[in-house]
């Protein structure tokens, strides 16, 4: 079984009475242990996507299942419990609480899960110091660095271990060697087995993954294979094929 | 103020439009509670005043029997006096008993009409005035409704052994009329002559007549020394006498108890009105901190952005009192009727000035309240907030309690804030002081009704007997003494006293039998035992300023006896406001008491033992059940209005501090919008977003509690206190009951529950992918 199947998706929004086609018919499926990147132009439906496949917003047509469970069909409770069970969502602005500290940042989807708090603490200082942020969870987010702030937000995201690791642009606010840094960290989880599936437009980013889509206009467009992991000149010169 | 400022004080109305318009509609409850503040404060006064002026009323009663005084002689020494300006026609009076068509009766006063008086005039509310010589009677409208009659229906008037039969024609008001009884109001009155024939009819003599004249004199402020004056040229042994100044005092008895309370409940509407403005300009200031870095690098002064900030509280203020005003009239009109009532109905408005001062008042509040936090925008960094679009730092960094995370999420929100939460908390707690109020009045009206004894309101007795003559009063003695089903009995004469320095003759009682029936109502000390002892009010010895041990000298007019007496006992009687003494009954030589306080047997049914006397003694015998008795008296006037007053005002506070408490999470919900949209992405339920502004709200209100609970007790202590010692009773206070206590918890809860709803629903709304995107 899939971690992650998307079948025939559509999402119409609405503007001032006009339609706006973000995705017009994407199907994918992702394995367990895959690194998938969706590349594409800003405004191709990226981020829309991404949205959707999290149970985030409803497709206007189409379907999608996270581990077989059928989420355009779940409550909005249904959708934010299994967010938080199988789910983790890194975003581009870090979007950490501003007054709770690193440790409560990184706690609060476990503790919401309702998971054993002496436990959660284990896995959060666990996970801290991997990332490189051991003795900063009483740190405040405007305390630390951008880079910093995204390790803590990729340590809030895998705290309950999830399934599946989104990520939406997960560099666009870091400086080139806080970025690199966190791909780097992106890759060594995926070599522990994480599945992840994150949306850029910046194919240094994407060259991180082992598989890629382009998407253009709400549709993918092309995909790639790479067996070597940051070999971004390939990218980039598929990216300038497809866009 | 300049165009500019103008300008940018409707832009900002218009982009904070549901914010603002939810303090306009906190300081319209406040405004409205204000109104009806004022309203009851003011009225009470004017309306008596009014009806002075519309009657010409009298401001000095004098009475005398002309049996020791020549009606002509008192006529002409009055007139004679430089400050009497009018003086009516001698007027004679006689005690009857006036007997309802329901059996209902009270001993009254009975005048003939004048006929074209200048001074007392009745003002008519219904009917018409009776003939002369006619089986008509016109009634006082007050005296009607308490005892049930209707225009045409017959009653009856009973002295001695006379009973005459007459038809009610009509009713009037008079400014004479009040419950004071050195006053003997006359509330019945006969066509013109018809009293003087009936008596010759029934050969009274003329010397024993009691004869009443009213005088109006040229400076009504003076009326107490122009009495002592006229009393000294006619002799005071046998004229007393009364002034205006003291109906007034007791007819503004209870407005006054209502106003003040309304007052209170008014400065308790004030300072939620002051507690949200604060909360609502603090949170303008955090939105808009990059609004005031653009108009401070466009060229406005610190002074001139603060003028905005005023400007538009200030109009807020202006369009929520008008609004408050027309409400708060109507409230008014409602909750004072049943005092409007007493006056014929006319309208209760408050005065200009005390709205000037109310509303004045409020807006004063207003300005001060956006003032203070407006001492920020000296701390501002233009480039910060230019930069940041806010104050660094923004909010108060603080650690998730170790709870499940919506309770937490919650709490950690009421700390991140901590002024906004203390203000919301504090305009919580003034409700929860409003609720303690309510529900101790409540209480204690509904002891006084129940069980007036408890409240020193009457002798512990069960059966109270009051004779209509002086027959009826001494076989009452005999037969209460011989009845094996009376445990005990007190009895109790009233007879005019005269203090050296007072001009107006006090009504004490003279008790005889068992005073230990009297025994509640003493707050210090004894009851007299001997011909050298006196017991005083607490009012009468506070205004006095007497002590226990301190001697008195009284006279008693009656027998032109002077006393030395010692004061052995403070107790409490709300009689007269509090001008009483009990004395020893053997100073004035009686053996039989008017009233009599009888205590039964433990099995005795005290409702049996009424019906016996009744069928015993005859209609004219008056009286009843002590409970039964008091509970239609003191339940249905002041109680009953005083019940519905607080409850009302309670509620609508409550509703004021339940609006501000909406405004407060609103801003919260707005504030946090991203945080609660991240929340929602990383797993945070609809269930649990709720819980969390549900946890803010109900902490607030758990925090509220106590504090509420311990500033509502003082206050409910020093209202009641106030309150016993305007009307004579001295100190009041039944502790409350652990209900009492408790009820303002759930009902606080529910306040802040409901305010926090819609704002909860808001923040389960919040469109994740839509906040999201805005970055």
């Amino acid at each position: 079984m899939p971690v992650l199947e998307a079948r025939n998706l559509h999402k119409v929004y609405r503007s001032d009475g006009v339609a706006v086609h973000a995705l017009r018919g994407v199907d994918l499926r992702i394995e367990a242990g895959e690194f998938v990147a969706i590349m594409g132009p800003s405004g191709c439906g990226k981020s829309t996507l991404l949205h959707l496949l999290a149970g985030l917003d409803l497709p206007t047509e189409g379907e999608v299942f996270v581990q077989g469970q059928p989420v355009h069909h779940l409550s909005e409770s249904q959708r934010a419990r299994l967010r938080r069970r199988t789910i983790g969502f890194v975003f581009q602005s870090f979007n950490l609480i501003p007054n709770l500290t690193v440790a409560d940042n990184v706690d609060m989807p476990a503790l919401l899960a309702g998971r054993d708090p002496r436990e959660v603490t284990q896995d959060r200082n666990a996970l801290l110091e991997r990332l490189g942020l051991a003795g900063k969870q009483r740190a405040f987010p405007a305390q630390l660095s951008g880079g910093e702030q995204q390790r803590v937000a990729i340590a809030r995201a895998l705290i309950n271990r999830p399934t599946l690791l989104l990520a939406d642009e997960p560099t666009g606010n870091l400086d080139t060697r806080s970025g690199a840094e966190v791909l780097d960290l992106f890759r060594r989880f995926h070599q522990e087995g994480q599945t992840i599936l994150l949306v850029t437009h910046d194919p240094k980013v994407a060259s991180y993954a082992r598989r890629l889509i382009f998407m253009r206009d709400g549709r993918f467009v092309s995909e790639m294979t790479l067996q070597e992991q940051g070999d971004a000149a390939r990218v980039l010169a598929r990216l300038l094929e497809v866009v | 103020m300049n165009r500019a400022m103008w300008r940018q004080i409707r832009a900002n109305l218009r982009a904070r439009v549901f914010q603002h318009f939810l303090l306009f509609l906190v300081l319209t409850g406040a405004a409205l509670l204000i109104t009806v503040g004022m309203a009851a404060y003011t009225v009470g006064f004017r309306l008596y005043d009014r009806l002075m002026a519309q009657t010409q009323g009298a401001h000095i009663w004098l009475y005398f029997s002309s049996e020791h005084m020549d009606v002509e002689q008192v006529l002409a020494k009055v007139k004679a006096h430089p400050e009497v300006v009018t003086v009516s026609p001698p007027m004679a009076t006689f005690y009857m008993v006036l007997m309802a068509p329901n059996g209902d009766k009270a001993s009254v006063v009975v005048r003939d009409l004048p006929e074209d008086t200048p001074v007392n005039r009745l003002l008519r509310v219904a009917g018409r005035e009776p003939r002369p010589a006619s089986d008509e009677i016109y009634l006082d409208v007050n005296l009607a409704r308490a005892l049930g009659i209707a225009l045409g229906d017959r009653v009856r008037l009973v002295s001695g052994n006379r009973t005459s039969s007459l038809q009610v024609v009509g009713f009037f008001i008079s400014a004479e009329n009040c419950a004071f009884p050195n006053c003997n109001p006359a509330p019945v009155y006969l066509g013109p002559g018809t009293l003087a024939r009936a008596m010759a009819r029934q050969d009274v003599p003329s010397e024993a007549w009691e004869w009443n004249l009213a005088l109006r004199i040229r400076h009504p402020e003076n009326a107490t020394a122009v009495l002592r004056d006229l009393l000294q040229s006619l002799g005071t042994t046998y004229v007393s006498g009364h002034t205006w100044l003291r109906v007034r005092e007791v007819v503004g008895f209870d407005t006054r108890l209502q106003s003040i309370i309304m007052l209170v409940f008014a400065v308790m509407a004030a300072a939620v009105g002051l507690f949200f403005t604060m909360n609502n300009v603090q949170a303008s200031l955090r939105h808009q901190a990059r609004l005031i870095g653009l108009l401070r690098a466009v060229g406005f002064t610190d002074a001139e952005i603060a003028g905005l900030y005023l400007g538009e509280h200030v109009l807020l203020a202006l369009a929520a009192e008008g609004v408050g005003l027309l409400l708060g009239l109507g409230v008014a009109v409602r909750l004072l009727e049943g005092l409007s009532r007493r006056y014929a109905s006319q309208a209760v408005l408050p005065s200009a000035g005390a709205l000037f001062l109310g509303l004045g008042g409020l807006l004063a509040v207003v300005l001060v309240a956006a003032w203070w936090p407006l001492r920020r925008l000296a701390r501002m960094d233009t480039v910060t907030v230019l930069r940041l679009g806010m104050e660094t730092p923004r909010r108060r960094a603080v650690r998730l309690p170790h709870l499940p995370v919506p309770l937490a999420h919650g709490l950690m929100q009421l700390m991140a804030v901590p002024s906004r939460t203390l203000l919301s908390t504090a305009g919580l707690a003034v409700v929860t002081v409003a609720m303690v109020v309510a529900l101790v009045l409540y209480g204690l009206v509904q002891v006084a009704v129940d069980d007036p004894a408890r409240l020193g309101l009457v002798p512990q007795a069960d059966v109270y007997l009051r004779a209509s003559n002086p027959e009826q009063a001494r076989t009452l003695l005999e037969v209460l003494q011989q009845d094996p089903r009376v445990a005990r009995f007190a009895w109790e004469v009233r007879l005019g006293v005269r203090l050296p320095d007072e001009t107006e003759d006090m009504y004490p009682r003279f008790l005889g039998g068992d005073v230990d029936v009297y025994a509640n109502l003493l707050l210090e000390g004894r009851f007299p035992q001997n011909e050298e002892e006196v017991a005083v009010t607490y009012t009468l010895a506070r205004k006095k300023g007497w002590r226990l041990g301190d001697t008195l000298q009284v006279g008693i007019p009656v027998t032109g006896r002077e006393y030395r007496l010692r004061i052995v006992g403070l107790y409490r009687d709300s009689d007269n406001l509090g001008r009483m003494m009990v004395l020893p009954v053997s100073l004035i030589d009686r053996d039989f008491g008017w009233v009599y306080w009888v205590v039964l047997q433990p099995q005795e049914d005290p409702r049996l033992f009424w019906e016996d006397m009744k069928a015993r003694f005859g209609e004219t015998l008056r009286g009843g059940v002590v409970k039964e008795r008091f509970r239609a008296s003191q339940g249905t006037d002041v109680g009953a209005m005083l019940q519905v007053t607080v409850s009302v005002l309670a509620v609508l506070l409550s509703g004021v501090a339940g609006l501000g408490i909406f405004a407060s999470l609103n801003m919260n919900v707005h504030e946090e919008r991203r945080n609660f949209a991240v929340l929602k992405a990383i797993g945070m339920t609809p269930g649990q977003v709720l819980l969390s502004l549900v946890t803010m709200a109900g902490s607030m209100a758990l925090l509220a509690y106590p504090f509420g609970l311990g500033l509502g007790m003082l206050t409910a202590r020093g209202l009641f206190h106030w309150a016993g010692t305007l009307m004579g009773l001295g100190p009041v206070w039944i502790t409350p009951s652990v209900r009492q206590l408790l009820l303002p918890a759930p009902l606080l809860l529910l306040v802040a529950l409901l305010a926090a709803l819609p704002p909860a629903l808001r923040a389960v709304r919040i469109p994740v992918v839509q906040v999201l995107r805005e970055e």
